[in-house]
């Protein structure tokens, strides 16, 4: 704990603080390239310079811890002109294609560049170039853009825990390369594109398919496993793009996995069941809300014994919604590749967990009893809750007389349901999911429902009479 | 491939206790796998990759920055011309055009042969005998058209 006077101004810093973390609490940022806050420093991008008084030289923020008293500048001329000259030296070899380029918008090479170069250029040399490349199954490299930060190198190394990436020759000729051309084989490669801070590394899956600055951005939690890692979900006119991991030291500090960032397509398949559909003559029809929603009723009235199965992606307040509308069912939760949290375990040294669902601890705090005791004989009405994400168990709808579901499905899942009546995936509602650490986490809804898909309180309130939840 | 590995369990013998970790053990065990092989193919890489117990890129990584590690075979008499200003104002472009005419390859090839390589490198530290060839671990000095004659002629 201390002070240092940064540009004449008083700011206090916390004890381990460099000088850019000090400046960025107090508002200001310095400019960064090879500096992460979740790598080690390098200090090697030369960026960030500023004048420390009482010594002889240029100081580098990232590699300069805080002192107290210390008084920092990174607005005088000496810096102004040092960093300036960086910038131009980094783009002595960049393309500077910024019009048909990924990172456009979210480039700092971009930003630093409006913010701190000279506005004209004073060499006409050639400029280095390559071919673009494929690295591995996530991630295109583009090595004219790259500016040699060495950032993905130090990611694999250090969060992938891989050793493939290095940087091959020395300096203009450095190139960024996998050894011998093998493919990046990690669990966590998509975090590549999200670390470089130019448009060298970019994810296939969102290469080219929108200019960042159309996308709107929403906070959210992840789906894709029971870690619960937070997320921005970029959008545009109710598509999702793609998304993109959100800092929370608590639980996945910057990162994420490529299962849980490219997992969110089953939402917009060409396959979801996004109509209203009930059985008629041994196949599913598309049917109004209406017929259905009066088909779904007359199922629960009718039935003797009903079962819940949630499948464990469905959020804590449609978890309760369910308990409190059909009073008379029997709870089950439902997750692929756990049968109860006890057996959730993690599954490398980061990020991802073996429980594939995201909410399976809320649904057993909610009195949600283990799929292994789930008896469809004993049952005649079997009502099937979907978040979308975790499939739903092979042959479900078969097991007993009737089954109806609720929520997401794909179109090749609905034979021998009763009743389908669509719902919105986690993208397009809100609500909370706990997570396996018991941290209970809510989120906003980012998208509207896709296509005639209702959400699950109104189908509850709706459809079913009041005679069923006042039974209890 | 045993000779190899014998040089490079010497080496980390001899030197592990002056440096912190294995990883800075990488440039001498490197230099010593090059003088019992001759160059530094990928298994030699790979040997010295799994003594030292470091992934293998990271020493390829080294290797190919550091110009001094040959990815590729060298002559058994390899000449090294300096090019850089102090050589170059004395000559030095001269004797290396030299050198290619005489044996009749470019910098960075070898002679059929495999008897002399030909590289031009940055500065070896002796301007002061300007221009200087480094053959192997010997320097020969203040090099003319004649030099150049009588140091083939030896070699061959």
């Amino acid at each position: 704990m201390g002070t240092i006077t940064f540009n004449g101004k008083e700011i206090p810093f916390d004890e381990g603080d460099n000088i850019i973390e000090a400046a960025k609490k107090a508002g200001t940022e310095i400019p960064h390239y090879c500096y992460h806050p979740g790598l080690s420093i390098v200090a090697q991008c030369r960026m960030c310079l500023v004048e420390i008084e009482g010594a002889r030289k240029l100081a580098t923020a990232c590699s300069t811890p805080c002192n107290n008293g210390m008084v920092v500048s990174s607005e005088s001329p000496t810096v102004k002109e040092a960093v300036s000259g960086v910038q131009e030296f980094l783009l002595l070899n960049h393309p500077l294609d910024c019009p048909i380029c990924d990172q456009a918008g979210e480039c700092s090479l971009q930003e630093y560049s409006l913010k701190h170069a000279a506005s004209d250029c004073r060499t006409d040399l050639n400029r280095r170039t390559y071919i673009d490349i494929d690295m591995g199954p996530s991630i295109k490299k583009n090595m004219n853009r790259c500016i040699h930060c060495t950032r993905c190198i130090r990611y694999c190394n250090e969060v992938g825990d891989i050793y493939e990436m290095v940087a091959l020759q020395r300096g203009n000729n450095t190139e960024i390369v996998t050894v011998d051309d093998k493919p990046l084989m990690t669990a966590y490669s998509g975090g590549l594109a999200d670390v470089c801070p130019v448009g060298s590394l970019t994810t296939k899956d969102f290469r080219f398919s929108k200019r960042v600055w159309y996308l709107r951005r929403n906070d959210s939690i992840c789906d894709g496993c029971s870690k619960g890692c937070n997320i921005t979900v970029s959008h545009e006119k109710n598509l999702v793009f793609r998304l993109e991991p959100r800092e929370n030291q608590e639980i996945n500090k910057w990162w994420m996995c490529d299962e849980g960032r490219y997992g969110f397509h089953f939402a917009q398949s060409p396959s979801r069941v996004l109509a209203p559909a009930v059985k008629g003559g041994g196949s599913m029809e598309s049917a109004q809300w209406s017929e259905a929603g009066a088909r779904f009723n007359d199922l629960v009235v009718g039935a003797q014994s009903i079962a819940v199965v949630a499948s464990a992606d469905i959020t804590n307040e449609e978890a309760d919604l369910l308990k409190s509308s059909l009073p008379k069912a029997e709870l089950y939760s439902y997750s692929p590749s756990v049968d109860s949290s006890s057996e959730d375990k993690a599954l490398d040294h980061l990020i991802r967990r073996k429980d594939k669902s995201p909410n399976l601890k809320g649904l057993e705090g909610r009195g949600y009893s283990a799929f292994s005791k789930f008896n469809p004989s004993k049952f005649n009405l079997v009502v099937y809750a979907s978040g979308g994400k975790v499939r739903p168990p092979y042959g479900i709808a078969k097991l007993s007389e009737t089954t109806v579901g609720l929520g997401v499905f794909l179109k090749e899942e609905v034979d021998g349901f009763d009743v389908i009546l669509p719902g919105p995936s986690w993208l397009e509602k809100e609500g909370s999911f706990t997570n396996y650490d018991e941290i209970n986490q809510h989120f906003g809804q980012a998208i509207r429902p896709i296509g005639l898909a209702k959400p699950m309180s109104v189908v509850l309130s709706k459809y079913l009479a009041d005679s069923v939840w006042q039974a209890g | 491939m045993k000779q190899v590995q014998n040089a490079i369990d010497a080496e980390i013998d001899k030197k592990k206790r002056f440096y912190p970790n294995k990883e800075a053990l990488l440039l001498p065990v490197l230099h010593a796998a090059q003088r019992a092989y001759g160059w530094l193919p990928h298994d030699v890489m790979e040997m010295v990759a799994k003594s030292l117990e470091l992934p293998l890129p990271k020493v390829k990584q080294v290797t190919s920055f550091y110009t001094m590690f040959y990815k590729k075979p060298v002559g058994e008499c390899h000449l090294q011309v300096c090019n850089n200003i102090a050589c170059y104002l004395r000559g030095s472009s001269d004797v290396i055009h030299y050198i290619e005419n005489k044996l009749g390859i470019l910098p960075g090839e070898t002679t059929k042969d495999g008897l002399f390589t030909l590289t031009e490198v940055e500065c070896l530290g002796s301007c002061g005998t300007a221009p200087v060839i480094q053959i192997n671990d010997d320097y020969f000095e203040s090099v003319s058209r004649s030099d150049v004659d009588k140091i083939l002629e030896a070699k061959q």
